[in-house]
């Protein structure tokens, strides 16, 4: 875990490195001041993890000058980069905010492009926002705190790393990254730089999800043994004729690190059926299911150590993801995960806990106990109480004002995506997998470790 | 499930009494209304009748019942007549399920029927009826029923499960198969209509069991709007298909009474009525095979078997079928855990590499080396990464094949290469964490090329080492504009990399560095952090 991004607000022994941080005294030139920071974490960290959410960042970045942070009573300055239908409903949101003020739309569709810009105008009844092409030129502005990005998953990464590098915040759509090692580098590099990431996942934000968590969280169906996380069914298509570009798109640039190919007529929305852009519902939803189900186990921070299962792939047509799945994933300690598309689980859509006492299912709309009384239970003064938010947008608003650590971190999402990415490789290998999740490796198989990565197209890099 | 049955129930029984009276009659279709229809409907049938035909309309309602039930009742009987393709008899008496008055139709047209019961004889007769080789058409709110029976919403191909998309808005339609013969009327063009469009949730409904023909079009913001699931990205629109000796077509579109006067709709559903009764016969194939199905014609192992299918990959493009493509790939699937058997493989695909093949077919080959290559693939894959065109590919296969042969002839091509070429290649050898190559990295730094320089100091920072520690040193004070950024970040790798060998001493003296009030106030972020983690406690 990112163990150095956390650190004791309300620890006396830090208040005062805090307030150097925070400008008050000059920056600290003396390692004996360094020496009672490290002592503090240490002894924080020592503590245990449990609870760390809501502790801010070590380094609140406000301390070393204006450039890089938003103070509280100023607005956020955003950049909205993938600007298609979930980019642009992301940004409605934030439009929304009266702490937020979305400067630049970027999309390399002009026809997105220039309908965003039209939404930010009129929300602002002026012409001021600007459109780019090319999502560097956006990080390249330093006026801009914040970033919302929502690109398809191929394009994930690489936007992530360049823009907390250049000290932005952001919010990104799950899933996290197309490959666990794209995860890893985007995490390490948010965490790196203190940066305050929120994920798409916006389950966590509503209250039933909470709920089902937090009760299972304390036991309240006893020790739980096995979880089944339903997603959906996925379909195939027939094969589409090479077509011109569409006028206004800038297709090689849409294409991005992943292979080139001719333009078929799949791009917004559709690409999420093709393997090079991304998982298929697997990896769509398990950002979603796959991290409610971790976020009850208290295993977000973790991953299976063995998968095994099946897929069902077109065997023709340009859609090449699979339309069934299911896998099965164990934990060290003994749990079992069964990710399935929803007709192959026995409970269809969501997350399933079952423990020595009974059961839970929480899915959009559906919240359901083996007994009402389980549902009825009060969580207890003393008992383990999860992260609370109820916009998960204003958490991330929130969280950019006070550097607070957001309900869905970026360390969170990468453990959420890798149980969907990590089925995937078990299923196109067709073999049982073994998984070390601290080293985050495939044990002794070359082949799958392979798969953890994919070579970019020049000149994009990570 | 059905949400709006539900709420209808309070009202529903003062409707109900006023419907039984106006259950089969056209009462509610005004003269004018029907002289549109008649002017709409085609003048003859797609094909003639091989004998005269007579279909039963069915609209009995359990459920919610659409006002345009009777323009359809009175559509059919004028498509009918105009047409002299079948004849319509309407009903909404469940006996009229039974096997010998089933006898007397080729097919029974559920028109918007909902929640429909059938007994177990009435079921009986339907089954065997549609089994024995007669049709099944279905207008729109037909999915929404056979909830106790699911062997028949299996039949029907879906199941009313929600209208995400109202009757009052325009959604587009995009056509999944624009040769179909059934989709003529729409001349293969996507259109956009103003209808109720049901859900027919999984797992009736299946790419897998059916032939889809039309389906919402996501691309259309409106339309995507509406999508409340992700399973909402695949509404059919019109399907049909082949069941045991029977045909089933179903069309979503049917709610507004209007629909019954568009020409084009009428013209769709003339051709789907014919194929349901059989004189229209037009492929019924599923796009996605079901579980289990498509297995492999080719045995695995028979090289002359895995050479045949490779013919095919060489002259496979874009566009064109890529069942061959899936059979090398389930053909090697079924090899893994047999080295022998890939090596042999391998071998073929390297053959096709060399050879005259299209882009589209060597670029399937990489991706299928990229996960069994080994150093055998190393030669023929080095030769392409001089080539503008094939580069990427090669590297796509290379970057993942472990061993030096690899790294070696990597460096070999950066130094032969310049440009996107050159730059894809330092990615790769920076991936690979080659420290072999980073002398030779440390020196394009200093590229004219923004784009080289960019590549090799992001290379070097993933390699990390006494030269690229140097190296990083030295460029901190020179290089401007993105590169500065790229330059300090791999610096703080490099410090990094330092610190987790346990040469803290040596790592906390770069983190000061990019301490110093001078460095942006990211970077003075990250150094800050690194210092606290390398200060104090022992050296090593």
């Amino acid at each position: 875990m990112g163990d150095m991004t956390v650190f004791a607000r309300n620890n006396k022994e830090t208040t005062d490195y805090t307030d150097l941080l925070a400008g008050s005294v000059n920056p600290c030139k003396s390692v004996s001041d360094i020496e009672i920071a490290r002592r503090a974490f240490l002894k924080r960290a020592a503590a245990g993890a449990a609870g760390l959410a809501g502790f801010p960042y070590l380094v609140r970045s406000s301390a070393l000058g204006k450039e890089g942070s938003v103070a509280a009573s100023e607005r956020i300055v955003m950049g909205c980069i993938g600007v298609g239908g979930q980019g642009t409903g992301n940004m409605r949101g934030f439009l929304g905010k009266k702490q937020v003020q979305v400067v630049a739309v970027c999309d390399v569709d002009a026809k997105q492009r220039d309908q965003a810009k039209k939404i930010v105008d009129d929300r602002y009844k002026n012409g001021d926002c600007k459109t780019y092409v090319d999502f560097r030129e956006v990080i390249d502005r330093k006026d801009i705190d914040a970033l919302s990005l929502a690109m398809p998953d191929h394009w994930h990464s690489i936007p992530v790393v360049m823009a907390a590098r250049a000290g932005k915040d952001m919010y990104g759509e799950k899933p996290l990254a197309r490959t666990i090692y794209e995860g890893q580098v985007m995490r390490d590099a948010v965490n790196r730089y203190g940066r305050i990431w929120q994920t798409g996942s916006w389950q966590r934000s509503v209250h039933d999800f909470h709920r089902a968590c937090e009760l299972v969280r304390n036991g309240r169906i006893g020790k739980v043994h096995t979880v089944e996380v339903g997603l959906p069914t996925g379909g195939g298509t027939g094969n589409r004729p090479v077509q011109p570009v569409p006028d206004g798109v800038n297709w090689d640039f849409w294409l991005g690190p992943a292979p080139w190919v001719p333009f078929r007529g799949v791009m917004h929305w559709d690409w999420r059926w093709m393997m090079d852009y991304s998982g298929g519902q697997l990896t769509d939803w398990a950002g979603h299911h796959i991290d409610i189900a971790h976020w009850g186990l208290g295993l977000d921070l973790t991953g299976p150590v063995e998968i095994e299962g099946k897929g069902v792939y077109p065997k023709d047509g340009i859609f090449n993801v699979p339309t069934e799945y299911k896998f099965t994933c164990k934990y060290a300690d003994g749990l079992t995960m069964i990710v399935a598309n929803d007709r192959q689980q026995p409970k269809g859509m969501g997350a399933v806990w079952y423990g020595e006492n009974g059961w839970i299912h929480v899915d959009r709309g559906r919240f359901q106990a083996s007994s009402d009384k389980i549902l009825q239970e009060v969580i207890g003064p003393n008992e383990i109480r999860l992260y609370q938010s109820n916009d998960h947008q204003q958490n991330f608003v929130d969280c950019v004002k006070s550097r607070e650590k957001t309900i869905t971190p970026i360390e969170v999402a990468h453990r959420s995506i890798s149980v969907g990415l990590l089925g995937e490789i078990a299923m196109l290998l067709g073999r049982k997998l073994r998984w070390d999740p601290d080293k985050e490796q495939f044990v002794s198989d070359d082949m799958a470790n392979r798969m953890l990565r994919r070579p970019m197209r020049s000149p994009w890099h990570l | 499930m059905n949400k709006r049955s539900k709420v209808i129930s309070a009202g529903l029984l003062i409707v109900w009494c006023l419907s039984l009276a106006a259950n089969i009659s056209c009462a509610a279709v005004s003269e004018d209304e029907i002289q549109k229809m008649e002017q709409a409907m085609p003048a003859k049938p797609i094909r003639p009748p091989e004998k005269p035909r007579k279909i039963l309309v069915f609209n009995l309602c359990n459920g919610f019942k659409h006002s345009s039930i009777p323009y359809w009742d009175k559509a059919l009987e004028t498509m009918g007549k105009k047409t002299g393709a079948f004849q319509a008899e309407v009903s909404n008496d469940m006996s009229a399920f039974s096997a010998e008055n089933l006898a007397k139709f080729d097919a029974v047209c559920l028109n918007n029927t909902t929640g429909l019961k059938f007994n177990q004889s009435q079921r009986e007769a339907l089954m065997n009826f549609i089994k024995g080789g007669k049709g099944i058409i279905g207008i729109h709110a037909a999915t929404d029923n056979f909830y106790d029976w699911p062997d028949a919403a299996k039949m029907m191909g879906g199941q009313f499960s929600g209208h995400p998309w109202g009757g009052g808005g325009t959604w587009a339609i995009k056509i999944d198969e624009p040769s179909h013969p059934l989709t003529a009327a729409f001349k293969g063009k996507g259109f956009k209509v103003k209808d109720e469009i049901y859900r027919t949730a999984a797992p009736f409904y299946s790419r897998a069991e059916q032939l889809v023909l039309m389906s919402l079009d996501m691309t259309d913001q409106a339309t995507r709007k509406q999508a409340e699931k992700d399973s909402d990205t695949d509404t059919g629109i019109t399907w049909v298909k082949t069941f045991e000796k029977g045909r089933v077509f179903y069309c979503s579109l049917g709610h507004n009474n209007d629909l019954t006067w568009d020409p084009a709709i009428l013209q769709h559903y003339l051709a789907g009525i014919q194929f349901a009764l059989g004189d229209y016969k037009v492929d019924t194939k599923p796009k996605a095979p079901a579980s289990g199905q498509g297995t492999s014609t080719v045995s695995s192992g028979k090289g002359s078997e895995m050479d045949e299918l490779l013919a095919k990959v060489k002259t496979y493009d874009w566009g064109q079928s890529r069942l061959p493509l899936t059979e090398v790939s389930d053909k090697i699937r079924e090899a893994y855990g047999e080295p022998a058997k890939l090596k042999e493989t391998e071998k073929s695909l390297i053959a096709v590499l060399a050879s005259d093949a299209t882009y589209a077919g060597k670029q399937f080959v990489c991706r299928e080396l990229s996960i069994i290559g080994t150093e055998q693939s190393v030669p023929a894959l080095a030769k392409m990464l001089a080539d503008e065109k094939l580069s990427d590919m090669a590297r796509y296969a290379l970057e993942r094949i472990p061993g030096a042969a690899v790294d070696a002839a990597l460096r070999e091509a950066m130094a032969k290469t310049a440009g996107k070429v050159k730059v894809g290649i330092m990615n790769s050898l920076g991936e690979r964490r080659d420290a072999k190559a980073a002398a030779a990295l440390c020196k394009l730094i200093g590229d004219s090329d923004e784009m080289v320089a960019c590549a090799a100091a992001a290379a070097l920072g993933k390699i990390g080492g006494p030269q690229a520690t140097e190296a990083m040193a030295k460029a901190k004070g020179t290089a401007s504009g993105r590169l500065q950024m790229v330059v300090l970040d791999a610096y703080l790798k490099c410090a990094d990399k330092l610190a987790a060998e346990g040469k803290k001493k040596e790592a906390n003296a770069i983190y000061k560095e990019l301490y110093e009030p001078d460095m942006p106030a990211v970077i003075r972020t990250a150094a800050l952090r690194g210092m606290v983690g390398t200060t104090g406690g022992k050296q090593k």
